[in-house]
C-alpha cells in the first residue's frame, strides 16, 4: 500500500500534488467564505474547457523536439481569421463554429509550415524567437485588421470607421454553440458545458491516436533523440515541420472553442499574451520541455484553470478586497517559473534512474 | 585561386549578415523620415533627448551579455526597485539633486536583492536564460504590485496623502515627479544651435561607459568573459561559475535602477504600475538594432541602436499617417517593428551559431579524412 | 577582518550620505503671514503692505491680514522684509537668518512678530 502511495507521488512529482491540494483546500473554504461551490465548480470546468484544446496544442511541438509553443498566438490568428470569416458569411449556429474551424485550418497549416521553416533554422532557440514570432505576428495583424475588406456591420467600427473592431461579439451567431449541446444543468448554480467537453475529449483523442501511427511514433522519435531517429531514417526536419503545424492548427481550433464560449473575438492586442497560460497549463500538468503527454494536458489545465479561478474568488472574500489581477499575475507566472526552474532536476532525477 | 574569390563573397555576405538589422534599420529610417515630414531640428533634438533618457538603462544590458546569460529582461526588475525609492522620496519630500541621490541609494539594497534572486533562479534555468529571466519580470511585477497598490498605506507608512489612492491605501496610478524632474538634465545646461544637451545626464552615461570598459579588465570582468564563453572551461579553471553569473545580473539590476531613476527624472512623471513595463522590451529591442547580439554586444552597439530605434519610433506613427491616412496604422507598425527586430536578431544568431555548428563539424569530418587521402 | 571593517565603514558613509542628503533635499513650505498676532501678552501689529524675498528668489508681496506660501529646500535661509508706505515705497528693509529642522515640513511664519522681536515667530503648521 505504502509502496503504491509512493510510486504515485514519485510519479506525480511533489509541485504537482501541493497545488492539487492547495486547489482542493480553495473548494473546502469556499463555502464558508460565501463563494458557491457550484457556481466554482461550473466556473472552473467552463474555463477547463475553453483551455483545454490550446494547452492540447503545445504536446505535437513539445514531443517534435520544439521546446514550448510560444508562438501559440500565429495559430490564434489563423484561429480569428477563420472565425471572423464565418461571420462575415452570416453563418450562425454549430455551421456557424465548423466552419469557422474549416475556413481556419488552410490558413493554420500554411502559417504552421512557415513557422516550422523558420525553426529549423534556429535549433536550440525555438522557445524564444518563438516568442516573438508570436508577439511580431499580433502586431503585423493589428495592422492588418484595420486593412482587410470586411464589411459586415456586426464587425466595423460604426459611423463609418475603417477596419475591424477591437472586440466582437458572437452572441448573435454561434455563442454557446458548443457549449449548449447536451447541456446538463442541475439546480440554479451548476452548469456542465458537454458539447465543449466532448469536443475536447474528442481532440485528445484524436491527438493520442496521431502519436500511435507511425508518422506520430517518428515524430516523437525525432524529439526525444535527433541523432538517433536521423540514423533510423527518419526525416527530422520535416517531423518538426509537422509537428509545428499540428500545434498551430490545433490552436486554430482551440481559440476558436475559446470563442464560442467565451462570447467574443478578442482581435488586434488581444492574443498577444495567450501562449502563457497554455504553456503554464502544460507545465503544471508535468510536461517538461521535451515531453508531453495528455495526461499533462488534462490535469494541467485543469489544475492551472482551477487555481486562477479560485485563488482570487476566495481571497477577495476573506481579505475584502478585490486583488485578482494581481493574484493572477504572481500565480500564472509563478507557476512558469517554477515549471522553467525545475525542469532540469526532473530530468536529471529521472536519468539517475 | 578559388580560395580568394571565395573570401571575398563570404566577407561582404558576412558582413550583410553580421549587420543586418542594423541595415535594415537605416533602410527604413531613409524611407519613412521623409514620409514622416518632422524637421531636422526636431529629430535631432528627439534623439539627443532619448540618448539622455534610454543610455544608462540599455548600457545596464551589456555586463550580463558578457557573463553568457543572454539579454537580461531582469533589467524590469532594477526599474521596480528604483520606482520604489522615487516613491519614498517623494513621500518624505525631498527635491533636486539631492532627491535623485537618495532615490539612488534607497533603491539600491532592493535591486541588489532582487538582482541576488533573478541570478539564482536563472542559474536553475541554463539554457533558458531570457525566457526566464521574461517570465521573472511578470511574477516580479505581480509581487510589486502587491506591494505597491495593497501594502503601501497600509503596512508600509506613506505621509504623503497626495500619493494615496482615493481608497486610503495603495500608491496612486501616476505620480507628478516635479520634485527631481529635469534635476540632472538640466544641471549644467546646454544649448548647440537651439538644441538643448542634458549635459550632466551625458557625464553619469560617460561615467558607467568608463566603468564598463574598466570592469571588462579586472578578474570578474575577465572571469565573466570565461565564464561566458564556456562554463566547463571556466569552472576546470577554478571560477566559481554560479557565483559569476548571479554578480552579472546583480550589477546589471542595480545599474537599472540608476537607469530607471535617470529615465524617470527626464520624463517628470512615473506611471507607478507602468514606467517600468516596456523597459525591458524597449532597451533589449534598442541593443539589438544597434548590432548586438545574444553573445556578444558593445556601448557602440548600445548608442547606435538607440538612436536608430527612436528614429523609427518617432517617424513611424506620422510616416504611416501619410502613408494610409491612419497614424493607428504607424503605432501598431511600431510595436510590430519593435518585436519583430528582436525576433530577427534571434533568428539570425541563432542561424548563425548552428552553421558555425555545422562547419566545425565538417572540418573536423575532412580532417579527420584528409590524413588518409594524403596517405 | 580588514574587509569587514572597510565594508562597515563605507555603508556608515552611505548612511551618513543619505542623511546629509536627506537635510539639504528635504522641501519645507513656509505660510508667510501678514496678520495681527498676540503672543505672550505682546501684540504685533500687521504692516500696510509688505514684500518678502525668501533665500534672494522671487518678490512676494504681502498686503495686510494676507498670507503667501512659498516652499523652500534645505536647512538655512535668510528672508528679507520691505515694509512699503501706502505708495509702495520702501520705508525700511530688515534682514534675517533662520534654521529649519527636518521634520518641520510646514511652518508658519508670522512676519509682524519676527520685526518685533518675539521668539515664537516661526510656529508648526497642525
Amino acid at each position: 500500500m505504502m509502496e503504491k502511495i509512493r510510486d504515485f507521488i514519485d510519479a506525480a512529482g511533489w509541485p504537482r500534488l501541493i497545488i492539487g491540494l492547495f486547489l482542493l483546500s480553495l473548494f473546502i473554504a469556499a463555502p464558508f467564505v460565501e463563494v458557491n461551490l457550484w457556481t466554482s465548480l461550473s466556473d472552473v470546468i467552463v474555463r477547463f474547457g475553453m483551455w483545454g484544446i490550446l494547452v492540447l496544442a503545445m504536446v505535437p511541438m513539445v514531443q517534435g523536439g520544439c521546446g514550448l509553443n510560444f508562438g501559440l498566438p500565429l495559430g490564434i490568428i489563423a484561429g480569428l481569421l477563420g472565425a471572423v470569416t464565418s461571420v462575415e458569411f452570416q453563418l450562425t449556429g454549430l455551421a456557424g463554429f465548423l466552419c469557422a474551424v474549416a475556413f481556419a485550418i488552410p490558413v493554420a497549416v500554411f502559417l504552421g509550415w512557415g513557422y516550422g521553416l523558420l525553426l529549423n533554422r534556429v535549433k536550440g532557440s525555438e522557445m524564444t524567437i518563438a516568442l516573438y514570432v508570436g508577439f511580431s505576428s499580433v502586431a503585423f495583424m493589428s495592422m492588418m485588421w484595420l486593412l482587410l475588406p470586411y464589411k459586415s456591420q456586426d464587425m466595423i467600427w460604426a459611423y463609418g470607421g475603417k477596419g475591424l473592431r477591437t472586440t466582437i461579439s458572437v452572441e448573435n451567431y454561434w455563442y454557446h454553440s458548443l457549449n449548449d449541446l447536451f447541456t446538463i444543468q442541475i439546480g440554479e448554480h451548476f452548469y456542465f458545458p458537454t458539447g465543449m467537453i466532448l469536443f475536447f475529449a474528442i481532440m485528445c483523442l484524436l491527438v493520442w491516436a496521431f502519436f500511435h501511427t507511425k508518422t506520430g511514433t517518428a515524430m516523437t522519435a525525432a524529439g526525444s533523440n535527433p541523432e538517433y531517429a536521423r540514423a533510423s531514417g527518419v526525416n527530422v526536419d520535416k517531423m518538426r515541420i509537422i509537428s509545428v503545424i499540428l500545434s498551430t492548427v490545433l490552436g486554430a481550433v482551440g481559440i476558436i472553442v475559446y470563442e464560442q464560449s467565451f462570447g467574443f473575438i478578442q482581435l488586434y492586442l488581444g492574443p498577444f499574451w495567450m501562449a502563457f497560460p497554455a504553456v503554464a497549463g502544460i507545465l503544471l500538468g508535468g510536461a517538461s520541455v521535451h515531453k508531453a503527454t495528455m495526461v499533462n494536458v488534462i490535469v494541467g489545465t485543469f489544475l492551472f484553470q482551477g487555481i486562477l479561478a479560485m485563488t482570487p474568488s476566495v481571497i477577495n472574500n476573506i481579505i475584502q478586497t478585490d486583488m485578482s489581477e494581481t493574484i493572477r499575475i504572481i500565480v500564472s507566472n509563478g507557476l512558469i517559473l517554477y515549471a522553467l526552474t525545475r525542469t532540469i532536476t526532473i530530468k536529471s532525477a529521472k536519468v539517475k534512474k | 585561386m578559388m580560395n580568394n574569390s571565395l573570401n571575398q563573397n563570404s566577407a561582404v555576405s558576412r558582413f550583410f549578415i553580421n549587420n543586418a538589422v542594423p541595415l535594415l534599420f537605416v533602410v527604413f529610417s531613409a524611407i519613412a523620415i521623409p514620409l514622416a515630414g518632422l524637421s531636422p531640428e526636431y529629430l535631432v533634438q528627439e534623439m539627443i533627448i532619448r540618448l539622455g533618457r534610454y543610455s544608462f538603462l540599455v548600457l545596464s544590458l551589456l555586463i550580463p551579455v558578457i557573463a553568457g546569460m543572454g539579454l537580461n529582461f531582469g533589467i524590469v526588475l532594477g526599474a521596480m526597485a528604483g520606482q520604489i525609492g522615487l516613491i519614498f522620496i517623494t513621500d518624505w519630500g525631498i527635491v533636486g539633486l539631492p532627491a535623485f541621490f537618495l532615490a539612488i541609494i534607497i533603491s539600491a539594497p532592493l535591486a541588489i536583492f532582487l538582482g541576488w534572486m533573478a541570478g539564482i533562479a536563472l542559474n536553475h534555468a541554463k539554457g533558458r536564460e531570457m525566457v526566464t529571466s521574461y517570465i521573472l519580470g511578470f511574477f516580479i511585477n505581480g509581487v510589486y504590485q502587491l506591494v505597491v497598490l495593497y501594502g503601501m498605506g497600509i503596512v508600509i507608512p506613506i505621509t504623503y496623502n497626495k500619493l494615496v489612492l482615493p481608497r486610503g491605501y495603495g500608491v496612486r496610478n501616476a505620480i507628478d515627479l516635479k520634485n527631481i524632474l529635469g534635476c540632472v538634465d538640466n544641471l549644467i545646461p546646454l544649448e548647440i544651435a537651439g538644441i538643448k544637451i542634458p549635459v550632466a545626464t551625458f557625464i553619469l552615461v560617460a561615467i558607467l561607459c568608463i566603468f564598463i570598459v574598466w570592469f571588462r579588465k579586472t578578474k570578474l570582468g575577465q572571469d565573466m568573459r570565461a565564464v561566458g564563453q564556456d562554463m566547463e572551461v571556466a569552472a576546470n579553471a577554478g571560477i566559481n561559475v554560479e557565483r559569476t553569473r548571479i554578480l552579472s545580473i546583480v550589477i546589471s539590476t542595480f545599474l537599472a535602477s540608476i537607469g530607471q531613476i535617470i529615465f524617470l527624472q527626464n520624463i517628470g512623471t512615473m506611471n507607478t504600475y507602468n514606467s517600468h513595463e516596456q523597459i525591458g522590451m524597449f532597451s533589449i529591442a534598442a541593443l539589438l538594432v544597434g548590432g548586438a547580439s545574444v553573445a556578444k554586444a558593445s556601448i557602440k552597439n548600445a548608442f547606435f541602436g538607440i538612436v536608430l530605434f527612436h528614429l523609427m519610433f518617432v517617424v513611424a506613427p506620422r510616416a504611416g499617417k501619410t502613408l494610409m491616412g491612419e497614424a493607428q496604422i504607424g503605432e501598431y507598425f511600431r510595436v510590430f517593428a519593435s518585436y519583430a527586430i528582436i525576433a530577427i536578431a534571434l533568428a539570425l544568431h541563432a542561424w548563425r551559431k548552428n552553421k558555425e555548428k555545422e562547419r566545425a563539424r565538417m572540418e573536423f569530418r575532412t580532417n579527420a579524412e584528409s590524413p588518409s587521402k594524403g596517405a | 577582518m580588514k574587509r569587514w571593517i572597510i565594508r562597515l565603514l563605507l555603508v556608515v558613509a552611505i548612511i551618513l550620505l543619505s542623511i546629509f542628503l536627506y537635510t539639504i533635499g528635504k522641501q519645507h513650505t513656509l505660510l508667510i503671514d501678514n496678520k495681527t498676532v498676540a503672543i505672550a501678552e505682546k501684540e504685533y501689529t500687521q504692516q500696510e503692505i509688505m514684500n518678502v524675498y525668501l533665500d534672494g528668489g522671487e518678490k512676494i508681496e504681502i498686503k495686510a491680514k494676507k498670507r503667501k506660501s512659498v516652499d523652500v529646500v534645505g536647512p538655512n535661509h535668510k528672508i528679507v522684509v520691505e515694509i512699503l508706505d501706502g505708495d509702495k515705497n520702501i520705508i525700511r528693509t530688515e534682514e534675517f537668518t533662520f534654521n529649519l529642522k527636518t521634520g518641520d515640513a510646514k511652518m508658519i511664519v508670522n512676519v509682524p512678530a519676527l520685526l518685533g522681536g518675539a521668539k515664537e515667530w516661526i510656529t508648526a503648521d497642525e
